[in-house]
């Protein structure tokens, strides 16, 4: 399971280095007057090229049969219900960062973190308490509000569709 | 003397003494409850400072990476789970004294010995900065490139355990950082006609995505997995130990701090290394060895001395020659130069109150973090017992906070979300975070001092060669890096060697 995943990652490993290799001939300029010598590109390079070379060395070492590899990999392999549920905790979690940051944006901090912390607990924990879901959202978007926004003095978005003016 | 003063007056402002007293609950709060790291609330708090003078956001950073150091030891001792891997040795002893009935006692081994680990720390760290910083001020671009990378050749002593999975992290941190402008040459790099990319990935957005977002998604999975365990800690009462205990132990605590403050002071090591060593030579030199893990006191008084010198000699290669020496000291690095303040030898040239500020704010810090932990253990306790997924939450929203408030910039939040994911798919794929921390915060400099010196010399390679210095400092990376991989290789090879029948 080691040995795949770790092929798995150094291909993957290969093919960032290869669109970064593309990526900084193409995109970055050599300023004139600067063609002898390191300029702009030249540390970009060299480091898409460790990192392609290191993962063909990745892939060399998962292929070849090392006992410590395998000796090592004492942790339970996944089941595919497990793998799934990973996998979509990971897409719950990102999702809730990038959509609190989105309504941040639109209906200001208050009203985003209401909506934000509602959703994670009945959506992503599954969490239908009554009284946890009133207290928590509202005890944690006021207790942050006075903390930062009024103690601290850190700017706490107001919303640019709704202002609740908080 | 007036510089001392002056230093005296920063740290005795009241708004500086609220952040010492909020950073030690905020440090101990978050290196009691496991799976919460100093480094995450250093991470986390950084943002914050960004409103405060410097004085009180160094004060407050100062005491968040002590109290997250000296916090630790609570989950250890009374539920036998390191509150952080520094505190992983005090479970022996630790837990063994709670199992007796004497859970405060050992609290209050455990915060004695932290506040005397970090004091001592704090002398070696004055004499020892001042000195190094007086060498380093000769430095050139060949010395400081030749420094820089020393600096990444301890990405070995960050790999746990794969040198090669080691170097793609560091390698994907240098990456990272030549985002946005060249500062040479003003060209601008993989931003793609984004103005925003202009300005780069953002340290702090960095280190928060990838500290604190693996943590979110690993305890959403551990939730939904019925992976999460209940600490079923029992309120207590610190009770500090006798002056005689700690008179008979003095010897013990010495050689511990001084083995914490050497070995934080390598680049590349940190508490774990420092408390397990110091527990080792505790028990090897002690005439009651057959009462180690079992309660000792000296099994407390070694690894909590030791690991709170660690964050004293982290800071000497911090202050001295600008090289964090763990990923907490590289969060700080981070929060000294958004403050304006450059570590490194100019430092002690340009800024001498801002040095002792430092060192002030260190010893009020420690002395915060033991009076806090001492009459605040029954708050600790229940923080503690505080549900993952309902800590996760609040983490969450202090992420977003966080990052927004470094420059009001929703498109920071999304950049945090991005690099988090690329942390958590590094961690599936075994692959360290320290060393990507690591050439994140040291690559600039590297290019850096590296094209500076060949400009200087009109593209002459051998300058690289022409300092004494440089060279040595070329050659120690070679024998680092040469005996991390002798020493994995012997790790490895015994544990494929076969097992030896036992002696009857």
């Amino acid at each position: 399971m080691d040995r795949a995943t770790d092929k798995k990652t150094a291909v993957v490993l290969i093919l960032v280095a290869l669109v970064w290799l593309w990526a900084s001939i193409s995109t970055i300029e050599i300023p004139v007057g600067s063609a002898e010598g390191p300029n702009s590109q030249t540390f970009p390079l060299l480091f898409g090229g460790l990192l392609g070379v290191c993962g063909l060395l990745l892939f060399v070492q998962a292929s070849i049969n090392i006992k410590h590899n395998e000796l090592k990999s004492e942790k339970k392999t996944a089941s595919p219900e497990e793998l799934r549920t990973e996998w979509l905790c990971v897409g719950w979690m990102a999702g809730s960062l990038a959509l609190y940051g989105l309504l941040m944006n639109l209906i200001g901090f208050v009203a985003a973190t209401l909506v934000t912390i509602l959703l994670v607990l009945t959506c992503a924990l599954k969490i239908f308490e009554r009284k946890l879901l009133l207290l928590l959202p509202i005890g944690i978007a006021i207790g942050v509000y006075l903390t930062f926004g009024k103690l601290l003095g850190v700017h706490l978005p107001v919303g640019q569709v709704i202002n609740l003016g908080l | 003397m007036n510089d001392f003063l002056s230093a005296l007056s920063m740290v005795s402002d009241p708004l500086a003494i609220v952040a010492v007293i909020a950073g030690s609950i905020i440090g101990i709060i978050f290196g009691s409850v496991p799976g919460l790291t100093f480094t995450m609330a250093l991470s986390l708090v950084l943002p914050l400072t960004f409103g405060m003078p410097p004085n009180v956001a160094i004060c407050l950073l100062l005491s968040t990476y002590i109290g997250g150091m000296t916090g630790g030891s609570i989950s250890a001792i009374l539920i036998g789970i390191p509150g952080t891997p520094s505190a992983a040795a005090t479970v022996f002893d630790g837990l063994a004294l709670a199992r007796r009935g004497q859970a405060g006692l050992a609290l209050g081994y455990a915060v004695i010995a932290s506040g005397f680990g970090s004091i001592f720390s704090l002398a070696i760290m004055a004499v020892a900065v001042d000195f190094i910083s007086q060498a380093a001020i000769h430095f050139g671009p060949v010395e400081l490139f030749a420094l820089v990378l020393f600096g990444m050749s301890l990405i070995c002593g960050l790999s746990e355990g794969s040198i090669l999975r080691g170097l793609i992290a560091g390698v994907i941190g240098l990456m990272i950082m030549t985002v946005g402008l060249d500062d040479l040459d003003g060209v601008a790099r993989f931003t793609f006609g984004s103005t925003q990319l202009l300005q780069g990935v953002n340290l702090v957005v960095a280190m928060v995505g990838l500290f604190a977002v693996p943590h979110l998604i690993q305890s959403l999975v551990d939730y939904r997995l019925g992976r999460t365990p209940e600490a079923n800690a029992n309120d207590v009462k610190t009770q500090l130990p006798r002056l005689s205990v700690l008179r008979k132990n003095l010897g013990l605590m010495i050689r511990s701090s001084s083995l914490g403050t050497i070995i934080g002071a390598i680049p590349g090591t940190g508490g774990p290394i420092a408390a397990f060593v110091a527990y080792d030579q505790a028990k090897r030199f002690s005439k009651d060895q057959p009462k180690f893990g079992k309660g000792e006191p000296g099994g407390i008084l070694a690894p909590e001395s030791a690991n709170n010198a660690v964050t004293g000699g982290a800071i000497i290669p911090l202050l001295s020659l600008g090289i964090p020496g763990d990923p907490a000291t590289a969060i700080m690095l981070g929060g000294l130069l958004i403050h304006g303040v450059i570590p490194g030898p100019s430092l002690f040239v340009e800024n001498k109150p801002l040095v002792y500020l430092i060192y002030l704010a260190f010893f009020f810090g420690t002395v915060a973090v033991v009076i806090t932990q001492t009459f605040g253990i029954r708050l600790f306790v229940k923080v503690l017992k505080l549900k993952p997924h309902l800590l996760m939450i609040a983490i969450m929203v202090m992420c977003v906070v966080g990052t927004y408030a470094i420059r009001n910039s929703f498109f920071d939040v999304y950049t945090m979300v991005i690099v988090g994911l690329i942390g958590y798919l590094l961690t599936i794929a075994r692959i360290p975070i320290a060393p990507v921390v690591l050439g994140i915060v040291l690559g600039p400099t590297l290019e850096k001092q590296f094209r500076t010196a060949l400009i200087l010399t009109e593209n002459d390679y051998s300058t690289f060669f022409s300092s004494p210095l440089a060279v040595s400092l070329y050659i120690l990376a070679i024998v680092f890096m040469g005996f991390q991989i002798y020493s994995n290789s012997k790790q490895r090879s015994s544990l494929t060697s076969p097992i030896s029948p036992a002696k009857s």
